[in-house]
C-alpha cells in the first residue's frame, strides 16, 4: 500500500454535492463519534449550509485490465437540497468556484463536476488557475445512459427501432446528448423540456435529419406514449409521477437529484442510469467515501465522477466534456471506447428497491453491435 | 444614567444588547490577559512589544464596548470567572506554562478571534448606530489579528504537517468545544455568568439575531481560516462534526 495522498498530490478531483438530506446526514453521522450526542436532522440542516467546500475523502482508482493507478480527492461543495431548490444561483456558483479552488490546492490536474457543479463550465472560469482542467463528466454519463437503454432493451426483448423514446430534459447537456445518440436508433423521439423555444429548435433539428421527433412541454400525454423513458432533468427533488406510464416500459432515471417518484410495485422496468462500474475498483483511504456514497454493489459511481477517474487513469488531462449541447454521438462512442479500455462498464441494473432480479452484470459487455446500430 | 438609544430600542432589545456587550467586554478582557501572558514567551523585544500592543488593542476594544454600554444606559457584566470564559483562560494559560507559542497563537488568534469576528459582524449587521459601528470596527480589527497569525501558522504546518494538525486537533477539542458549548442550544452550566437575567440566546431574535445563524457564521469563518492555514479539509470537517450542538 502506498503512502497517504498528500495535499498537492492529487491527479484528479471530483466535485459534487449530495442529492438529499439523508446522504448529508450519513456524512455527518459517519464523522460524529459514537459517544457524542446524536445530531437531529434539524440540527444537521442548520449547520451544513455553513460548511465551506472542502476535501472530504482521498481516493485511489485502479484501471483494468491495465493496472494504471491514479489518486485524487472528493470535494463536497456542501450545496444542500434546500439551496438547490432556491432561485439564488450566485451563492451556489460561489460554492462551486470555492470547490474548484480546493481542487487547485490539492494539485488536481483534472476535475470533474458532478450534479449542479457543472454550472461552472457554463460560465466564466475567470480567476481560476490554469493548472486544473475541468470536465462536466456528461459524456460518460450520457454514454452510460444510452448503453444502459440498449442493454435494457436487449434484456427485455424490446426493439428499439420500433420504440417511442421520451427524453425528459431533452435540451439539457445530458438529455440532448442521449437524444442525438438514440434519435437514429428509435422509432420515434419525444423531447420534453421546460424552455419551449429551445425545445422546438431541437425537435426541428432532428426532423431535418429525417428523424420522427416531436416536442412537448407537458408530460401528461407523453408518458403513456413512451416505451422508453430517459429522465435527465435538472430538478431539485423527485417530482415526476410514473403512474401513467406503460406497463413494462423501460425507464431510466438519470437525474441528480433523482427525477422520478418511486412508485413501488408498479410493473415498470426502472433503473438508475448514468451509473457505471469500475472493474479495477476505486476506494477511499479512510473508508469515508464508502460510508455515504453507497450503491447495491461496490465500485459504482455516477458517470460524471467516473469520467474524472477515467481521464486520470488514462492520463488524458483534457476538458473532454465542456459547455452545453456539445456531446455528439461520436464523442459518446469515443468516451465509451476509452471506458471499456480501462475497465469502466455499465453498472448492473438497480433502482430504489435494489438490484434487478437476474444476472447482476447484464450490462454493456453483452450488448451486440447489431442491437444498437443506427438505422 | 441617560440613554442615547431610548427612542429606537425597546427595553427588551436594550436588555439583549446588555448581555451581548457583557460577552464582548469579558471576551476582550480575556484576550487582553492572554496577549499579556504571551509576552513572557518571547525573548526578543520586538515580539514582546507586539504582544503588549495586541493586549493594549484588546483593552481598547473592551473600553469601546464599555462606552457603548454606558451610552445605551446598561451595565455590561465583566466576569473573568464566568464559567465558559474561565475554562478558556485556564486552557490558554496551560499552554503558556508549556511555553507553546503555536498553541497560544491558535487559541487566541484563530479560535477566539474567529469567534469574535463572526459574532461582532453578525451584531453589526442588525444593530442600530452607534452599536453597529463599534461592533463592525472592532470586528474588522480582530480580522487583522487572524491574518497576523496565518503566515506563522502556515510555516509551522509546512515544517511538520501531521504534528501541526494533531496539535490543532487537540486545541480544537479543548477550546472550540467550550466556545461551541457557549452557543449550543443547551448549556452545560446553570448560567454563563454574563447574562443579566434569563439566558440571552432565546431572546436574540428581539434584535434580529438568531443563535443558529451566529453559530453557523462562526463555524464557516473558523473553517475558512483553517483552510487558509492549510489544514486538510477532511480533518477540520471531522473536528467540527464532533462539536456540541
Amino acid at each position: 500500500m502506498s503512502s497517504s495522498i498528500g495535499v498537492g498530490e492529487a491527479d484528479f478531483a471530483l466535485l459534487g454535492h449530495q442529492e438529499n438530506w439523508g446522504q448529508i446526514a450519513a456524512i455527518v453521522r459517519a464523522l460524529r463519534p459514537s459517544d457524542a450526542e446524536p445530531m437531529s436532522l434539524d440540527e444537521i440542516r442548520s449547520i451544513v449550509p455553513w460548511i465551506p467546500p472542502r476535501t472530504v475523502s482521498r481516493i485511489r482508482v485502479r484501471g483494468f485490465p491495465e493496472p494504471a493507478d491514479a489518486q485524487g480527492v472528493y470535494i463536497d461543495t456542501f450545496i444542500t437540497p434546500d439551496e438547490l431548490r432556491s432561485a439564488a444561483v450566485h451563492p451556489l456558483l460561489g460554492k462551486v468556484r470555492a470547490a474548484a479552488q480546493v481542487a487547485e490546492r490539492e494539485g488536481a490536474r483534472i476535475a470533474s463536476l458532478g450534479g449542479f457543479t457543472s454550472i461552472l463550465l457554463e460560465g466564466s472560469l475567470d480567476g481560476m488557475g490554469d493548472r486544473v482542467v475541468f470536465t462536466t463528466g456528461n459524456s460518460l454519463t450520457a454514454a452510460l445512459i444510452v448503453k444502459g437503454i440498449e442493454a435494457g432493451a436487449l434484456r427485455l426483448n424490446l426493439a428499439l427501432s420500433d420504440a417511442t423514446c421520451l427524453v425528459i430534459g431533452g435540451t439539457g447537456d445530458v438529455g440532448s446528448a442521449c437524444a442525438r445518440w438514440l434519435g437514429p436508433r428509435v422509432g420515434r423521439l419525444i423531447l420534453a423540456a421546460r424552455h419551449p423555444g429551445r425545445l422546438a429548435a431541437a425537435a426541428r433539428a432532428f426532423r431535418r435529419q429525417g428523424i420522427d421527433a416531436v416536442e412537448v412541454t407537458a408530460l401528461e400525454a407523453a408518458l403513456p406514449a413512451a416505451d422508453v423513458i430517459i429522465s435527465a432533468a435538472s430538478i431539485a427533488a423527485p417530482m415526476i409521477d410514473l403512474g401513467t406510464t406503460r406497463p413494462h416500459a423501460l425507464i431510466c432515471d438519470a437525474g441528480y437529484p433523482k427525477n422520478l417518484q418511486a412508485n413501488s410495485g408498479l410493473p415498470r422496468h426502472i433503473f438508475w442510469g448514468g451509473i457505471g462500474l469500475a472493474l479495477g475498483t476505486f476506494w477511499s483511504e479512510d473508508g469515508m467515501l464508502e460510508r455515504f456514497y453507497r450503491f447495491p454493489v461496490p465500485s459504482l459511481g455516477h458517470g460524471c465522477m467516473l469520467e474524472g477517474l477515467l481521464l486520470a487513469v488514462a492520463r488524458r488531462y483534457e476538458p473532454f466534456s465542456i459547455g452545453r449541447g456539445n456531446i455528439t454521438p461520436d464523442r459518446i462512442e469515443e468516451i465509451w471506447r476509452l471506458a471499456e479500455l480501462h475497465g469502466f462498464v455499465l453498472a448492473p441494473f438497480f433502482n430504489h428497491e435494489g438490484l434487478w432480479p437476474g444476472p447482476h452484470i447484464p450490462a454493456a459487455n453483452d450488448v451486440r453491435p447489431s442491437a444498437g446500430a443506427p438505422r | 444614567m441617560t440613554s442615547t438609544f431610548a427612542p429606537v430600542l425597546t427595553d427588551k432589545q436594550r436588555s439583549v444588547y446588555a448581555d451581548i456587550l457583557s460577552q464582548a467586554v469579558t471576551g476582550e478582557l480575556i484576550g487582553m490577559a492572554n496577549y499579556a501572558a504571551m509576552c513572557q514567551l518571547f525573548d526578543d523585544p520586538e515580539n514582546q512589544i507586539d504582544a503588549v500592543a495586541h493586549a493594549d488593542n484588546e483593552r481598547g476594544h473592551a473600553a469601546a464596548f464599555r462606552k457603548t454600554a454606558r451610552d445605551l444606559g446598561v451595565t455590561a457584566i465583566e466576569n473573568l470567572a464566568a464559567p465558559y470564559w474561565h475554562r478558556v483562560r485556564i486552557a490558554f494559560m496551560d499552554h503558556v506554562a508549556r511555553r507553546d507559542i503555536i498553541a497560544c497563537l491558535v487559541i487566541q488568534e484563530v479560535m477566539l478571534e474567529c469567534f469574535a469576528v463572526s459574532m461582532y459582524h453578525a451584531v453589526a449587521a442588525v444593530a442600530p448606530e452607534p452599536i453597529r459601528s463599534t461592533f463592525r470596527d472592532i470586528g474588522d480589527e480582530e480580522e487583522g489579528h487572524v491574518d497576523h497569525a496565518i503566515a506563522e501558522l502556515q510555516a509551522a504546518l509546512q515544517a511538520d504537517r501531521d504534528g501541526f494538525e494533531r496539535k490543532v486537533e487537540g486545541l480544537h477539542d479543548e477550546v472550540m468545544t467550550i466556545l461551541a458549548e457557549m452557543v449550543a442550544a443547551k448549556d452545560t452550566v446553570p448560567t454563563c455568568g454574563l447574562c443579566h437575567g434569563e439566558c440571552v440566546k432565546g431572546a436574540l431574535k428581539e434584535v434580529g439575531l438568531d443563535r443558529t445563524t451566529m453559530r453557523g457564521q462562526a463555524l464557516n469563518y473558523y473553517l475558512r481560516i483553517l483552510d487558509r492555514v492549510g489544514v486538510r479539509g477532511e480533518r477540520s470537517l471531522a473536528w467540527v462534526a464532533r462539536l456540541p450542538v
